[in-house]
């Protein structure tokens, strides 16, 4: 190890997300928490709901793919989305230790928590997918690069966010309870169980307004061959994430030193 | 070096702002051990924090090319459900230390904190103690170019802070330490120059004495001693020939005192040695007398360990009471004024001044120094107690009423605070609460059983066998 005074601000970075990534990924998934089986049961039982529901109503292929096969990948990127969000408004204070160590800043969290949780639905998705195959629900792998741009771009919308939960978080108490509030409709209109182009032609233009639906209709674009989406659009998805991640970073350098100051009343 | 510039940091309040520190500049000098002092709530952990960069001042900059460990202070920086080796581990990864030389490391640091198997523990089953020393052996495996101490040195037993010192000086070359201590013993003991942090400034003293002389309010002025007539009586006045003593305690008492024979001979030998402290040896020596009730003893060993140390803390709060229950006034304030010197705002200090100054009939100063330990220590019904006295003796009833009231309130279980209500009560012509006083009064006396004080003779014999270790020959 060098010297502390002589370690680069990249190797810092370096070793501050990888200490905070073994401590989030020990207190989620430690040795007497249920964090794997509630990892994967949350996804597999939205999926089997809609799927019985839809099974029930139609039974039909939707846009060229099955029921399940659509309902996982919607679910499983939304929940990407979400729990970025949703997971930095606590990362101020449920680290609060480590705070005690000069090194730490929420950003570093924020990032550690965001990995974590792409791990996390990486590792699920390819069970899961691997799961469908074996019963039967395999499909035609459509474009690599299109999946991993979409990533990148999901992140850069859900870090930027991010990075305005975890300084508002600590700040405004009350998020805690509004922000996941907020995000429930989100789970409704971002396109998780229909198509963009089923939405009714008068209120799809207002849907249109929301990135995640464009991101969830790329990404079954990216992952199926047999799936076209005939909404989403990359250049809209690609502005909102460049928005995000800019509006995150700028409030995130206001408020990053007052998040951490003893001086303002909680 | 150190340079701090234009430092400014406020809290808000209610109704506006304070200031801790309000366009401060100083220069800390190179390669010195440096000693924060001042009053409570001046804002030395503040500016430790700051320092340390886990805390962020309004305006202004801390400008140093050198390396600052985290503030290590009684609440360390653990995660409650991890265990200790875990918790250590975590911070390596943070300094990014190798794997290899992380196992190296922790096995360093579990010895170091002597906490032994409770290093595989979650650390939310620590005792206090037990954090700061884990807390502690963590920040010494690191190299910092300065150590942030915040009164850690407050906590753990005589062999912890041997070790502390130990590990302290192996370190000394290449660091140094800022500590902030109300024990000015620890800072005189650990530091090179002194930081008065008072009233919003920060002021550096290369002269360790005039920074405590800075700190401390004016030296006391010499007692005028009181005479108190003694009141002479014999055994034949009272009948203890009849009297039975528990079985075993008569034999335990003689253990014990062939024990501290044996003790004072091994330290009448020319050549003895003791392996620990000295004078935690002679205090804790003093201590056992004094449990055991023989006060010049107690006293003797007490003036030892003073002698070896004068910043003792105890010892010199002891002494000072024993010299007062002999009538060695001059004895009693220079250990006083010792005592106030290594922590002036300690309560048993603050109660000790207290009873001197109220024993030799100062009592507006009394009065002063009452406030001041009230203010320590709100809720001591003792202290309103006296106070009351005090107040009824300058003849204020309003104050003395109310001081009085306080008393009972925090103390409901003495009925001699309700007889002094009860009379204070009476003097104002309140005849009915009065009488009613003096009814709970009684009630409480009549409830209370006078429970015989015996010592503790078991832990006074383990602390013998220790101390008789502790000497060779």
């Amino acid at each position: 190890m060098p010297a502390i005074s002589k370690q680069t601000p990249w190797q810092i970075q370096r070793s501050v997300v990888f200490a905070v990534f073994i401590r989030e990924l020990k207190a989620r998934f430690g040795r007497y928490s249920l964090g794997f089986v509630w990892a994967l049961l949350e996804p597999l039982v939205y999926i089997l709901t809609f799927s019985y529901i839809r099974g029930r109503f139609t039974g039909a292929h939707m846009a060229g793919i099955s029921p399940l096969l659509f309902f996982a990948s919607g679910v499983l990127t939304f929940l990407l989305f979400r729990n970025i969000v949703t997971t930095s408004l606590g990362a101020v204070e449920s680290n609060q230790g480590l705070f005690n160590y000069q090194r730490v800043k929420p950003a570093d969290i924020v990032v550690a928590r965001g990995l974590l949780e792409t791990l996390v639905i990486l590792f699920t998705a390819v069970l899961l997918f691997y799961g469908l195959y074996v019963v039967g629900y395999g499909f035609n792998w459509n474009s690599s690069l299109e999946v991993i741009g979409l990533l990148v771009c999901l992140l850069m919308l859900a870090g930027g966010l991010g990075l305005i939960g975890c300084v508002i978080g600590p700040l405004w108490p009350d998020s805690k309870v509004i922000v996941p509030m907020l995000l429930r409709p989100l789970f409704f209109i971002s396109g998780i169980f229909f198509p963009a182009n089923a939405i009714p032609e008068k209120f799809r233009e207002l849907a249109l307004w929301n990135p995640v639906l464009h991101a969830l209709e790329l990404m079954r674009e990216g992952l199926f061959a047999d799936y076209t989406s005939h909404e989403g659009s990359w250049p809209y998805l690609l502005a909102c994430s460049a928005l995000s991640l800019l509006s995150g970073l700028a409030v995130y350098r206001l408020f990053r030193v007052t998040v951490l100051t003893s001086g303002y009343i909680r | 070096m150190i340079q701090i510039q234009n430092l400014t940091k406020s809290y808000r309040v209610k109704g506006g702002r304070h200031y801790v520190f309000k366009n401060v500049n100083a220069v800390f000098p190179e390669g010195a051990n440096i000693g924060i002092i001042g009053p409570n709530g001046g804002g030395k952990s503040t500016f430790l924090s700051i320092l340390g960069g886990i805390d962020f001042p309004d305006s202004g900059r801390i400008v140093t090319n050198r390396s600052f460990s985290w503030p290590l202070g009684l609440k360390g920086g653990f995660v409650g459900h991890l265990s200790g080796r875990e918790n250590c581990r975590m911070v390596c990864n943070l300094y990014g230390v190798s794997s290899g030389e992380t196992k190296r490391k922790l096995e360093k640091m579990k010895a170091l904190s002597g906490i032994g198997e409770y290093f595989e523990e979650p650390v939310k089953y620590y005792s206090s103690g037990m954090g700061s020393r884990l807390g502690f052996a963590l920040s010494m495996s690191f190299d910092f170019d300065y150590f942030l101490i915040d009164e850690i040195t407050s906590v753990g037993d005589a062999h912890f802070k041997a070790l502390a010192k130990q590990a302290f000086e192996q370190k000394a070359k290449k660091s140094k330490l800022i500590m902030v201590s109300h024990n000015m013993g620890d800072i005189k003991k650990f530091c090179d120059i002194a930081v008065l942090v008072k009233n919003g400034r920060l002021e550096v003293f290369e002269d360790m004495d005039a920074a405590i002389r800075a700190y401390l309010p004016q030296t006391q002025e010499h007692a005028e001693g009181s005479a108190e007539v003694l009141k002479q009586v014999s055994l034949e006045d009272i009948n203890i020939a009849d009297v039975q003593l528990p079985s075993g305690q008569e034999e335990m008492i003689q253990d014990i005192f062939d024990r501290l024979d044996a003790i004072e001979r091994k330290l009448a030998t020319d050549g003895h040695q003791i392996t620990s402290n000295d004078d935690e040896f002679y205090a804790q020596l003093g201590k056992a007398y004094q449990m055991l009730g023989n006060e010049d003893k107690a006293l003797l060993f007490y003036r030892k360990a003073v002698a070896v140390n004068a910043y003792h803390l105890e010892a010199q709060q002891k002494l000072a009471a024993l010299a007062a229950s002999k009538g060695l006034h001059a004895e009693e304030q220079a250990a006083l004024v010792a005592a106030e010197k290594i922590d002036p705002l300690n309560p048993a200090t603050l109660d000790a001044k207290l009873q001197f100054l109220t024993r030799c009939r100062r009592m507006k100063e009394a009065l002063d120094v009452s406030l001041t330990a009230i203010r320590v220590t709100p809720r001591n019904g003792g202290l309103w107690n006296q106070r009351a006295w005090l107040l009824l003796a300058l003849g204020d009833m309003p104050k003395a009423l109310d001081a009085q009231i306080k008393a009972v309130r925090y103390a409901p279980e003495n009925g001699h605070y309700y007889q002094r209500l009860a009379l204070i009560l009476s003097s104002m012509n309140d005849l009915r609460s009065s009488m009613l006083a003096r009814h709970k009064a009684q009630i409480i006396a009549e409830h209370t059983h006078a429970k015989p004080k015996v010592p503790p003779y078991g832990s006074i014999k383990k602390s013998l066998r220790k101390l008789d270790d502790a000497i060779r020959v």
